[in-house]
């Protein structure tokens, strides 16, 4: 069994159909292909047959998809017919920065790992602070309040089997400048971190250099490129960033950007990963092409590095 | 009569290919004139507040979005004109975003608070009313609290409650409280007498042709009847029917026995929409008349087929 175990990030939004039987009179209501995108059966099916055995979940989608299957474990059982499994999910710890709130956020947190445990996964990959627009900049206290709640979460976490990984993005208040401080302040016992390539190389960090300092604290990668490495501040911080209204894509399927990647791959044979790593083709007009896409550059370029 | 068209053709919460770019500006930007060119002048806005918390505020469905995008609703407004749309007809608001967990505080409370920021949107934008669904589909609030086996009756005063509380405000604010009549409501269930006995007065129907007919009445009928508690009109396309009750599953536009696309493009599916169009002009139907095309597979084209279906009838030509 391989050392490196490959998952999806779920970004395909609500499927509404378990498994569409009658398909071909489906398609051919309107002879469109959304018949292709509208069921779990098939979206599952595509993961497989490109060599991703595991899903991440984001808690967006449960809403619509918890009540179509009626459990988490009916859904697991449901993928694991088809070969995949729950690596992980979403998580946002909302207003880390003001203990007046950690209560509840403390609450949200575990529910979100009972969830994950139900799904059988084991990442709860979380966005450590809401974005930099309305909350930042931080103070000392503010971070350290940030890194205190998320510890107390990744206690419950390990105890109940899950890893806590900070999944810094571009756009949060935990930004640039003070991201290592926060990540320092954490609790390495029960705070992992998940490196969200492109993210963190928006954010300005160099990825290799970031991977090669804080190897033993990084349990799962998502693996996604940039274009656009080094934003600069007035884009971090301005609202609402993530879309962009021109339609400006800050994220790619790995190859298709510029960061190293295979300058990663030599670092992670370097410090033996092991593990899931998720690709996350968020932005994408096609998540299938992109999966392929990935799946080849990935066979092609980036496996035998580390091998 | 008013004609406009729903903004839900733009189904941004279900995967297809291309559906990324609903979530910018630049999509709704090139869709506005698209709207105008097709012959259509006015429109309806879907509320929804998932927007203001994805970071997707280029999709105009809330306050907030718009005032990121635009400023203010006001400049919003001339910039649809300019494109155009001359008119937000009204709003809809569905509050099935909030059907998420068991805690029910927390489902009337979050649709109290987004429904009366719906109203005040709809109040900014010039609309004369808001149309709300009145419950989320009956198979998704038995999901989250079927274990009480007085769900339906509770849940059932609580949903009349604050439709009356938005009556309130819609008065406030001058335009009309709608009720929306969908196949799979909560109150299907429930003797509509007696639901209807408990509203508040100044409240009127919204009467969608496809969700009557799947729910098993004649909208022709229905129309005739009740003409004067009518405040608009979907016009929708169907040609499903509801053998299996499906419309008592959380997923009630998705029957799972049998896939299909229960809403569909005018004139694609098989409900006789011209001699309900001809039955409007006969009783002088003159409130808006919204066309409806929310589970379309492309925007464009349900824009050009509701349009040819249009220039097919008589509705425009009174």
């Amino acid at each position: 069994m391989s050392n490196l175990k490959y998952s999806h990030m779920n970004h395909w939004k609500n499927i509404p159909y378990q498994r569409i039987d009658n398909f071909r009179e489906f398609y051919y209501e309107d002879k469109t292909n959304s018949a292709y995108y509208t069921d779990w059966d098939r979206i599952l099916r595509y993961q497989k047959a490109l060599g991703f055995s595991g899903i991440e979940l984001a808690p967006w989608d449960f809403p619509e998809m918890l009540p179509l299957f009626g459990s988490p474990k009916a859904f697991k059982n449901f993928a694991a017919e088809r070969g995949v499994e729950v690596s992980g999910m979403f998580h946002l710890i909302d207003k880390a920065h003001d203990r007046t709130h950690h209560k509840q956020t403390f609450e949200e947190g575990k529910k979100a790992v009972d969830l994950l445990v139900e799904f059988g996964g084991k990442h709860l990959n979380s966005a450590p602070i809401n974005n930099y627009y309305g909350v930042g900049p931080l103070s000392h206290s503010q971070i350290k309040a940030a890194a205190e709640i998320i510890t107390e979460l990744g206690k419950y976490a390990t105890d109940n089997g899950v890893q806590i990984g900070i999944h810094n993005e571009f756009f949060l208040a935990i930004n640039k400048d003070n991201h290592r401080e926060y990540l320092e302040l954490t609790d390495p016992r029960y705070v992992n971190y998940c490196l969200d390539t492109a993210q963190v190389a928006l954010l300005g960090e160099d990825i290799l250099e970031f991977y090669d300092t804080y190897h033993d604290r990084i349990c799962t990668f998502h693996l996604k490129d940039t274009a656009t490495p080094s934003l600069p501040d007035d884009i971090r911080y301005s609202r609402d960033i993530e879309i962009v209204d021109d339609g400006t894509r800050w994220f790619w399927e790995p190859g298709e950007g510029v960061l190293d990647f295979k300058g990663l791959y030599q670092l992670l044979k370097k410090h033996q990963f092991k593990g899931w790593i998720t690709v996350e083709t968020d932005g994408t007009p096609d998540l299938l092409a992109s999966m392929a896409l990935s799946r080849y550059y990935i066979d092609n370029e980036l496996t035998a590095i580390y091998n | 009569m008013k004609i406009g068209i729903s903004l839900d053709m733009v189904n941004i919460h279900h995967q297809e290919p291309n559906r990324n770019r609903f979530e910018s500006k630049y999509y709704w930007d090139e869709l506005y004139p698209m709207i105008a060119t097709a012959g259509f002048t006015a429109v309806e806005i879907p509320f929804d507040p998932f927007w203001i918390f994805r970071g997707g505020s280029g999709v105009p469905f809330t306050k907030y979005c718009v005032e990121v995008k635009f400023e203010t609703v006001a400049k919003f407004v001339a910039n649809l004109k300019e494109k155009g749309i001359d008119k937000v007809a009204g709003i809809h608001f569905n509050p099935t975003i909030f059907m998420r967990n068991e805690d029910l505080d927390f489902y009337f409370g979050a649709s109290g608070y987004f429904g009366g920021e719906a109203i005040r949107y709809a109040a900014e934008l010039g609309c004369e009313y808001i149309n709300v669904t009145p419950t989320p589909p009956y198979g998704l609030v038995q999901h989250y609290h079927g274990k009480n086996i007085n769900w339906e009756v509770e849940f059932t005063k609580r949903s009349i409650d604050l439709i009356n509380g938005f009556a309130k405000i819609a008065q406030e604010k001058g335009i009309r409280l709608l009720l929306r009549n969908e196949y799979w409501s909560v109150f299907r269930s429930q003797n509509f007498q007696d639901i209807f006995a408990q509203i508040d007065k100044s409240i009127l129907l919204n009467l969608d042709v496809a969700n009557l007919i799947i729910a098993g009445q004649n909208p022709t009928e229905f129309i005739q009847k009740n003409a004067k508690k009518i405040g608009s009109i979907y016009l929708t396309d169907t040609a499903f029917t509801d053998e299996n009750q499906t419309w008592k599953t959380p997923l009630p536009e998705y029957p799972q026995h049998r896939a299909t696309q229960v809403f569909m493009d005018l004139g694609f599916g098989n409900v006789d929409l011209r001699r309900f169009c001809n039955t409007l002009i006969e009783i002088n139907y003159e409130s808006w008349t919204i066309v409806s095309n929310r589970q379309t597979r492309e925007p464009m084209r349900a824009l050009l087929r509701s349009r040819n279906f249009l220039n097919s009838t008589k509705i425009e030509h009174r």
